[in-house]
């Protein structure tokens, strides 16, 4: 597939490109913004400040480009979904044929977790596929993990080089990358005995529980109010969508509390859920979603032995 | 065995007193108690006493005088027994009651306490004949929404005791969340009539009773009007989103165009802030 072809794509074009240097980043990103430019299209950048800088020293014509604090605009995955979404609507209904946006998502590399981003990547290839827009997200290989950039060839159906855009051939589907039983990074603290242990807790325990814990470790009050509220609603699905014995652990460490809770269930059928408002009140997705608000990291795993969901307070840890 | 909850605004409660009370007694000697008390709190407050039950004139004469404090309220007058079939209105057979004529002859027999001296009227029932079958409940839990509405402006109170063994736990628990003070009853939250607000909601709103909530919200919907909805939540401990969600659908079907609850409970608001549905408005009072 050719660079051509790329372009020709209708709807999302979802592209990573790799680069070890800053003149790598500038070889693909200068001539893609630029084209957009001189097509009177809207382009977008989105890296951390040092990128925006950079990028923004090398443009010809640095005013017709939109700049957006990418740090700001990637800290929780479902808020990055509705920002963009509300974004590309309005282009589209302000007639924009193609929207061309560069935009860094967060990793270890740059002290933030990856698991969630993981699921974001993979879910926007339908996320945003409504919209015409084409995205690059750049990745420097110098600071990015080794399973970031090989979960980052999964989720990105094209690859930019300077001067090309190529298909991917190790792109999945995001159905089926999200489908099967994501592996999640546990936390250390769970190797430690938890500060709580419930075992089919009814949602007022685990609330009273939660609350307790938070008022343990210090919280502040809305952090105790976060706390209370995620594991509410972590409880309340297992016990209305898994399968029990439903088990919720609490750990408070110096920076984070780190929440458990697992059921012997095959988790949420919706591969996207939590990362965009469900339209029901019936289903897992709203209090999925709100946990992805009010949470500092989220991850969801299915294996053999069941489905855990596991929700971070505070700064998560990073290990991958 | 005390209440169990306190969510009600106005005078401060105590024990056997209050506007409107529901309890679930075990045997008939929890239902003396409990009469014994809310007569003699009725005593205190220079209230006429109405005493309600399934039997006829003279038995229900002989319960209250058997009463610890029967001699006192004998000795002072001011009393009266009423068969259910006498007290209550009801539609058509089956000893179904009509809420709004019911009701209405509540304020009725309230203006005659008045008119004969009295500070007010105090309604100590026996209610189990008149909330036996799904009808009678689905009538009744109306009446009681009515009557507490009624008895937020007049001076009066009721005990609405039910019998434990002949009325099942889900009918008992709709019955008990429409008082504001329930006794030892499987309601975890209570809705209830306030000045200035649509109705208050009290305890804990979670999937736990959402059944019971929505069951609530629709045997009421009826009496409700826009434009706004509003919901105090003075005493309320938790809500999560799909009560509040629950509430703006609610909202929606009285033709009202948002929900507004004020409450102390700033994690409402939270909640609120998160779901950001434009139908939900949540006030956090100081």
């Amino acid at each position: 597939m050719s660079t051509d072809t790329v372009a020709a794509t209708a709807g999302f074009i979802h592209e990573a490109a790799l680069h070890d240097s800053d003149e790598g980043l500038l070889e693909v990103v200068i001539p893609f913004v630029e084209e957009a430019v001189r097509a009177g299209q809207p382009a977008v950048v989105a890296l951390d400040e040092r990128g925006n800088g950079l990028v923004r020293a090398a443009l010809r014509e640095p005013s017709a480009v939109l700049f957006v604090d990418g740090s700001a605009q990637h800290t929780r995955p479902a808020d990055t979904v509705a920002a963009y979404r509300e974004m590309f609507a309005e282009q589209a209904a302000l007639g924009a044929r193609q929207v061309r946006v560069v935009g860094s998502v967060p990793h270890p590399g740059v002290r933030a977790p990856w698991d969630w981003w993981a699921r974001y990547e993979a879910a926007i290839n339908r996320l945003y596929e409504e919209f015409p827009v084409w995205g690059i997200c750049p990745y420097d290989t110098r600071i990015t993990p080794e399973r970031v950039l090989d979960e980052v060839a999964l989720t990105h159906p094209f690859l930019a080089r300077a001067g090309q855009h190529v298909a991917n051939p190790r792109f999945e589907q995001p159905e089926t990358f999200l489908a099967h039983g994501r592996r999640a990074s546990a936390d250390p603290l769970e190797q430690t005995p938890p500060a709580v242990e419930l075992v089919d807790p009814s949602p007022a325990t685990a609330r009273q529980a939660a609350h307790d814990a938070g008022r343990a470790a210090r919280l502040d009050r809305v952090d105790v109010d976060d706390l209370v509220l995620v594991v509410n609603e972590a409880v309340t699905n297992g016990i209305s969508h898994g399968t029990g014995p439903i088990r919720a652990r609490m750990w408070a460490g110096p920076d984070r509390i780190v929440v458990t809770v697992s059921d012997q269930g095959q988790g949420p059928s919706n591969p996207f859920v939590g990362l965009v408002p469900s339209s029901s009140s019936e289903s897992a997705g709203l209090g999925l979603w709100m946990a992805h608000q009010l949470c500092n990291h989220v991850t969801l795993e299915t294996n053999a032995h069941g489905y855990t969901l596991r929700l971070v307070l505070g700064e998560p840890h990073l290990g991958l | 065995m005390g209440p169990s909850r306190w969510a009600r605004s106005g005078e401060a409660p105590g024990p056997g007193s209050s506007r409107h009370v529901s309890w679930r007694f075990v045997d008939r000697q929890d239902f003396q108690a409990r009469v014994n008390e809310h007569i003699a709190d009725s005593l205190e407050r220079g209230h006429w006493v109405q005493y309600v039950g399934d039997a006829p004139h003279e038995q229900l004469r002989d319960e209250l005088s058997a009463l610890e404090v029967g001699d006192r309220l004998l000795a002072r007058g001011g009393w009266g027994v009423s068969p259910v079939d006498d007290f209550y209105r009801f539609r058509g057979a089956d000893r179904v009651v009509d809420p709004g004529r019911s009701v209405a002859v509540r304020i009725d027999e309230i203006e005659h306490a008045l008119e004969a001296g009295f500070t007010g009227l105090r309604i100590v029932a026996d209610a189990t004949a008149v909330v036996r079958s799904p009808e009678q409940v689905e009538a009744f839990a109306r009446y009681e929404y009515l009557l507490d509405q009624a008895l937020t402006t007049l001076p009066a109170g009721a005990l609405c005791a039910h019998d434990s063994a002949r009325v099942d736990h889900d009918s008992a628990a709709g019955l008990a969340c429409l008082h504001p003070v329930t006794g030892p009853d499987p309601t975890p939250f209570n809705l209830y009539a306030e000045r200035g607000a649509s109705f208050s909601l009290a305890g804990q709103l979670d999937v736990g009773c959402r059944e019971l909530m929505v069951l609530t919200l629709g045997r009421i919907e009826s009496y409700l009007a826009g434009p706004q909805l509003v919901v105090h939540g003075g005493h309320l401990e938790f809500i999560d989103h799909r009560a509040l969600l629950d509430l703006a659908d609610l909202a929606e079907r009285i033709g009202a165009d948002k929900m507004v609850l004020r409450t102390n409970l700033r994690l409402a608001k939270r909640v609120c802030d998160v779901l950001g549905d434009d139908r939900i408005a949540v006030e956090v009072g100081g």
